[in-house]
C-alpha cells in the first residue's frame, strides 16, 4: 500500500473515531444537562395551575403537551420566580371547588378580574385583550350598528362580553338576541350553522376563524371594549407567590417577553392554535 | 524468511487489517446511515399519517360541534315553544302539564323555576332529580339574568351520569324554564363522519397500526389486535416519546416504531413494526457496497491509466534508484559501550538498513546478509567483530578489509580509532567503507598478460615469496617456448604470438583450477602448482609436453623447453626456486639448441 494511501486511511479512521467520539460526548453532555435541570426541577415548589381548552390561550399542542399564550407566560413567569408549574386540565365550571379544596392552587386561563376582583385573590393584570365581534359575510353585518332587534349574537356564558350585554352598556342595541353557550366550540358551531348572527369573543380566536375559512367571515368592531387578564388565587391565600410572580410578570412586560410569546399565537405565526376561545 | 519478506508479511498484515477495519466501519457506517434513512422515512409516514389524523379529527370535531349545535338549537326552539304551549300568564303550570310538553318535544325532562328560583313545576322521563343535575346550569350567569328581566337564552352540552346531554334555559314568566335532552346514539347517514370509518377506508404506506384514544381509551383504531394492554402502555409514563423522532415500543414480544400526536382530548397513535420499517435497509447497504465498489474500481482504473501514462519515466527513475541502492560508500560512527550508530554519511541503501535497524549486531548482521557477498561476510565479520575490536585496535592506526558485495563490487572496509577516554580506552570508531571496483579493475590489468590472457611478471612479483611458501610442496614449472625468434623472422609476428597463444592454452589447460599459470618473460612461461610434490609436478611435464605437441600442426610447430623445481620446506624465497627451475630449463634448452644445429 503506498505511504499516501496509507496515511489517509489511517488520518479517515482516525477522524471517523474522533467524529464518533465527539457525538458521543456531546449526547452525554445533552444528556448530563438534561438529566441535571430534571434534578434541579425536583426540588423547586410546585404551582398546581388550573387550566382547561381554550385556544390559543390554553390547548394541547401535537405532541399532547400544553402549548398557548398563557402556558408559555405562565412557564416563563414560574421559571423566573423559581417555581414549578403543574398544569392541571379542569371543569371550568368546578373551578371554585377545586380552588377551595386546594385541588389547584390558581386559575391561569384568559380569566379576568373585571367583576370578579373581590371574588378572588388575583396578580397585577399581565396581558390586555380586545374584544370583537364576528359575522359571516353573507349576513349583510359589518358594524355594531346592524346588530338590532332582529339580530341574535352569540356569547360565552359567564364571559365579560356577556356581562356587558346583559349590562346594555356597550354601543350595541339593547334589543339584540343575546344566546349564551356553554363553549367557544358551541358559539363557533352555532355561527357557522347559522343558528347565531355573529360571536362576540376575544379577537384572537376570532381571526383564526376568519383564517380558517377564508373569504366566509368578517371580523368587526374591533374595540368595542378591552378585557385585562389576570391570575386568580384563592382569596384567602396568603403566601409568596402572588408577589413574586407579579414581579416576573411586571419584568416580562418591561423586558418585551409577553410581547413576543403573544406575537408567536397570532395568525400566520408557526405557533397555532386549534380552536377558539372565550373570554372569560 | 528474509528481512524483505518479513517487511513485506508486515505490510501485507496492515493493508488486510486496515482493509478489514476499514471495510467494517464502511458497513457500520451503510448499517447506520441505513437504519437512519428506514427511520426518517417511516417519520415522514408517520407524520402524514399524524396529519391525516388531525384533520380527520377536526373534522370530526367540526362535525361532532355541530351536531351538539344542532341539538342545542333544536332543544332551544322546543324550550321556546314551550310559551307558547303554556302561556305563564294565563296558566298555572304543573307537573302534569309539563309531562305532556316533555313527550311531545321528545325531551329527557323540563322543569320551571319561579320568580324566586324554586322550582315551580318539572318532569324527568327517567325520574332523576333535575334540580340536582343541572344545578351549575342554573347558577351560571345568563341563567340568573333571566330572573332579572334580561331576555338572553342558554344553550349547552353537559355529560351527566355518562349521557351527554343539551341543555337549554330560557326566561318563562318571572322565572326560567330549562329543558335537556339526550343525545340520541349517532345514526349513521349520508353526513355523518366517523373516525373509524376514516381508518377503516384509508390506506396508510407501511401499514401502520393506528389508534385514536381519548382519556387512556381507544376511541378507533385499525386494527382488531389494539386492545387495552396496548392503550395502557401507550398512555404509560414509561414510555419516552421523542417528538422529532420515532419511538421504539416493544408490545408483544414484537418491536414497533411509534409516532404519535395530539388533536385536543385526542391522542392520535401510529405504530410501525419494525421488520417493516427496516426492510429497506439491507438494500440501502447492498447499494452502499456497489458504490463503493464502483468508486474503488474507477479508482484504480484512473490510477492504472496514470502509472501507464508514466511507466517510461518511472523505468527510468527506477533505474536510477537501482544504481543508487548499489552504491553502499558510507562512513559511520559504532560506539562501543553503548552499540549505538552514529550516520556520518550514507548511501541510501545503507540508510535504509539503519532506519530498520540501529542497534549495531542487528545491523551488521543484516548488512552482511542483504549486501556482502558470501566469501567476504568472514572477513566483514572478522574486522568489525566489536568483542575484540579493542584488542586488535590496540598499536595499529586502522583496521582494513578488501571485501565483495553481491554484485561483485569491490569494497575497502576501514576501522579507524575514533574517541579515546582519559584512560586511553577506545569509546569509539570510524566505519568507512569505499567502492574501489576501479582500482581493482585496473589492478586487476596491471596482472594480466594482454596476449595471452594469463597473469604476467607484476603478478608474480606482488605475490613475491608468499608463492613458494604456501600450499606446501610447491613445485614450480618453468616453460620456455622453443624457436619463437626463428618464428617471428621466417614466419612473422603474428605467428610467433600464436605460437605463444597456443601454448598458454597448454598452460591453461593443464593448469585447471588447482595451479597458476603465468607467462613472465617474451617467451617465458611459468605454473605454480602448491600441494604438488616432485612426482605430481613429473607428471605435469609430461602433461604439458603432451599437450604442446598436441596444439602443434604442419604451420606451426610448438615446443618448449621444461624445467622444474620443487619445494617441500617453508623458508624459501621466490628467486631461488625460480634459479633453479630456469637452471633446469636452461640445461634442455642448451640441448634443444644443439640438436637444432644439427638439424
Amino acid at each position: 500500500m503506498p505511504g499516501r494511501t496509507k496515511r489517509a486511511a489511517i488520518v479517515s479512521f482516525t477522524l471517523m473515531l474522533l467524529v464518533a467520539a465527539c457525538a458521543g460526548a456531546l449526547t452525554y453532555t445533552v444528556r448530563s444537562s438534561s438529566s441535571s435541570s430534571n434534578e434541579a426541577d425536583k426540588n423547586l415548589p410546585v404551582l398546581k395551575i388550573g387550566v382547561t381548552d381554550n385556544d390559543p390561550y390554553v390547548y394541547v399542542d401535537t405532541t399532547g403537551d400544553y402549548a398557548g399564550i398563557d402556558i408559555d407566560i405562565a412557564r416563563e413567569a414560574c421559571k423566573r420566580a423559581g417555581i414549578k408549574p403543574q398544569f392541571v386540565d379542569i371543569d371550568w365550571n368546578d373551578r371554585d371547588r377545586l380552588l377551595k379544596n386546594g385541588d389547584i392552587d390558581c386559575l391561569w386561563c384568559d380569566y379576568s378580574p373585571c367583576y370578579r376582583e373581590d371574588k378572588y385573590y388575583w396578580t397585577e393584570p399581565y396581558l390586555t385583550v380586545t374584544v370583537s365581534v364576528a359575522a359571516k359575510k353573507t349576513s349583510g353585518i359589518k358594524s355594531l350598528a346592524h346588530l338590532d332587534g332582529s339580530k341574535t349574537i352569540a356569547v360565552i356564558a359567564g364571559s365579560l362580553s356577556e356581562r356587558r350585554l346583559l349590562a346594555g352598556d356597550l354601543e350595541i342595541s339593547p334589543d339584540v338576541q343575546i344566546k349564551s353557550y356553554g363553549s367557544a366550540e358551541l358559539c363557533k358551531a352555532a355561527l357557522a350553522k347559522g343558528y347565531v348572527d355573529c360571536w362576540m369573543a376575544d379577537v384572537q380566536p376570532l381571526d383564526r376563524l376568519v383564517a380558517q375559512y377564508p373569504g366566509l367571515y368578517r371580523v368587526f368592531a374591533d374595540n368595542i371594549m378591552t378585557v385585562d387578564l389576570g391570575v386568580a388565587f384563592d382569596d384567602s391565600y396568603e403566601g409568596p407567590i402572588v408577589k413574586d410572580l407579579n414581579t416576573a410578570l411586571f419584568a416580562m412586560d418591561r423586558d418585551g417577553t409577553i410581547d413576543r410569546i403573544v406575537g408567536n399565537y397570532k395568525t400566520g405565526a408557526t405557533t397555532g392554535g386549534q380552536g377558539a376561545n372565550h373570554d372569560k | 524468511m528474509t528481512n524483505d519478506e518479513h517487511r513485506l508479511r508486515r505490510k501485507t498484515l496492515t493493508v488486510i487489517a486496515i482493509g478489514v477495519i476499514v471495510s467494517a466501519v464502511l458497513l457500520g457506517l451503510l448499517y447506520t446511515v441505513g437504519t437512519h434513512c428506514c427511520l426518517e422515512k417511516t417519520l415522514g409516514f408517520g407524520q402524514e399519517t399524524m396529519v391525516f389524523l388531525e384533520n380527520a379529527c377536526e373534522k370530526y370535531d367540526r362535525y361532532e360541534q355541530g351536531r351538539k349545535a344542532e341539538e342545542t338549537h333544536d332543544l332551544l326552539a322546543a324550550v321556546e315553544s314551550f310559551a307558547t304551549f303554556l302561556s305563564s300568564d294565563r296558566v298555572e303550570v304543573n307537573n302534569d302539564l309539563i309531562e305532556q310538553f316533555v313527550h311531545a318535544e321528545n325531551l329527557s325532562g323540563l322543569m320551571v323555576m319561579d320568580s324566586d328560583g324554586h322550582m315551580a313545576a318539572h318532569y324527568d322521563i327517567d325520574g332523576r332529580d333535575p334540580l340536582m343535575l343541572w344545578r351549575e346550569e342554573l347558577a351560571c350567569s345568563p341563567v340568573a339574568s333571566m330572573y332579572q328581566g334580561s331576555k338572553v337564552t342558554y344553550s349547552t352540552v353537559v355529560e351527566r351520569r355518562g349521557v351527554v346531554f343539551a341543555v337549554c334555559a330560557v326566561p318563562y314568566g318571572d322565572g326560567v324554564a330549562l329543558a335537556y335532552r339526550s343525545f340520541v346514539p349517532d345514526t349513521a347517514d349520508d353526513y355523518s363522519y366517523a373516525i373509524a370509518d376514516v381508518l377503516s377506508n384509508s390506506t396508510f404506506h407501511q401499514g401502520p397500526t393506528v389508534l385514536v384514544m381519548e382519556d387512556a381509551e381507544i376511541v378507533s383504531s385499525n386494527s382488531a389486535d389494539a386492545d387495552v394492554s396496548l392503550a395502557r402502555l401507550l398512555t404509560s409514563a414509561g414510555v419516552e416519546w421523542k417528538d422529532d423522532g420515532l419511538t421504539p415500543i416493544e408490545y408483544r414480544g414484537d418491536k414497533w416504531y411509534a409516532v404519535r400526536a395530539a388533536y385536543k382530548d385526542y391522542r392520535l397513535f401510529a405504530l410501525y413494526p419494525k421488520s417493516e420499517v427496516m426492510s429497506d435497509r439491507i438494500s440501502f447497504v447492498a447499494v452502499g457496497v456497489l458504490v463503493c465498489l464502483a468508486f474503488w474500481v474507477v479508482v484504480l482504473l484512473a490510477r492504472n491509466i496514470v502509472d501507464h501514462r508514466n511507466l517510461v519515466e518511472k523505468d527510468k527513475q527506477l533505474g536510477i534508484i537501482n544504481v543508487l541502492s548499489a552504491i553502499y560508500d558510507s562512513t559511520f560512527l559504532l560506539h562501543l559501550d553503548t552499540l549505538e550508530i552514529e550516520g556520518i554519511n550514507m548511501s541510501p541503501a545503507i540508510a535504509k538498513i539503519f532506519a530498520e535497524h540501529n542497534e549495531a549486531y542487528d545491523f551488521m548482521d543484516t548488512v552482511c546478509r542483504d549486501i556482502v557477498s558470501p566469501e567476504s561476510r568472514d572477513a566483514v565479520v572478522e574486522l568489525v567483530d566489536i568483542s575484540t575490536l579493542r584488542e586488535r585496535m590496540e598499536g595499529v592506526p586502522y583496521l582494513a578489509a578488501e571485501v565483495r558485495d553481491c554484485r561483485g563490487a569491490w569494497y575497502s572496509l576501514q576501522v579507524v580509532p575514533q574517541h579515546r577516554d582519559e584512560q586511553g580506552r577506545l569509546e569509539s570508531v570510524v566505519v568507512a567503507t569505499h567502492n574501489i571496483s576501479m582500482v581493482k579493475h585496473a589492478e586487476e590489468l596491471s596482472y594480466q598478460d594482454k596476449l595471452t590472457g594469463l597473469r604476467n611478471r607484476n603478478y608474480l612479483e606482488s605475490r613475491g615469496d608468499s608463492l613458494v611458501n604456501e600450499g606446501l610442496p610447491v613445485s614450480v614449472i618453468m616453460v620456455d617456448c622453443n624457436y619463437l625468434k626463428r618464428t617471428n623472422d621466417i614466419y612473422g609476428h603474428e605467428m610467433g604470438d600464436e605460437l605463444l597463444r597456443r601454448t598458454a592454452s597448454v598452460l591453461r589447460r593443464v593448469a585447471g583450477a588447482d595451479y597458476l599459470p603465468m607467462r613472465v618473460g617474451g617467451d617465458e612461461f611459468l605454473l605454480v602448482c602448491p600441494h604438488t610434490d616432485n612426482e605430481s609436478a613429473l607428471g605435469l611435464e609430461q602433461d604439458l609436453r603432451l599437450g604442446l605437441v598436441a596444439v602443434s600442426d604442419e604451420a606451426l610447430t610448438v615446443s618448449a623447453s621444461i624445467g622444474m623445481a620443487t619445494v617441500e620446506t617453508a623458508g624459501n624465497t621466490l628467486a631461488d626456486v625460480y634459479r633453479v627451475a630456469d637452471h633446469n630449463m636452461y640445461r634442455e634448452k642448451r640441448m634443444v639448441h644443439v640438436q637444432g644445429a644439427d638439424c
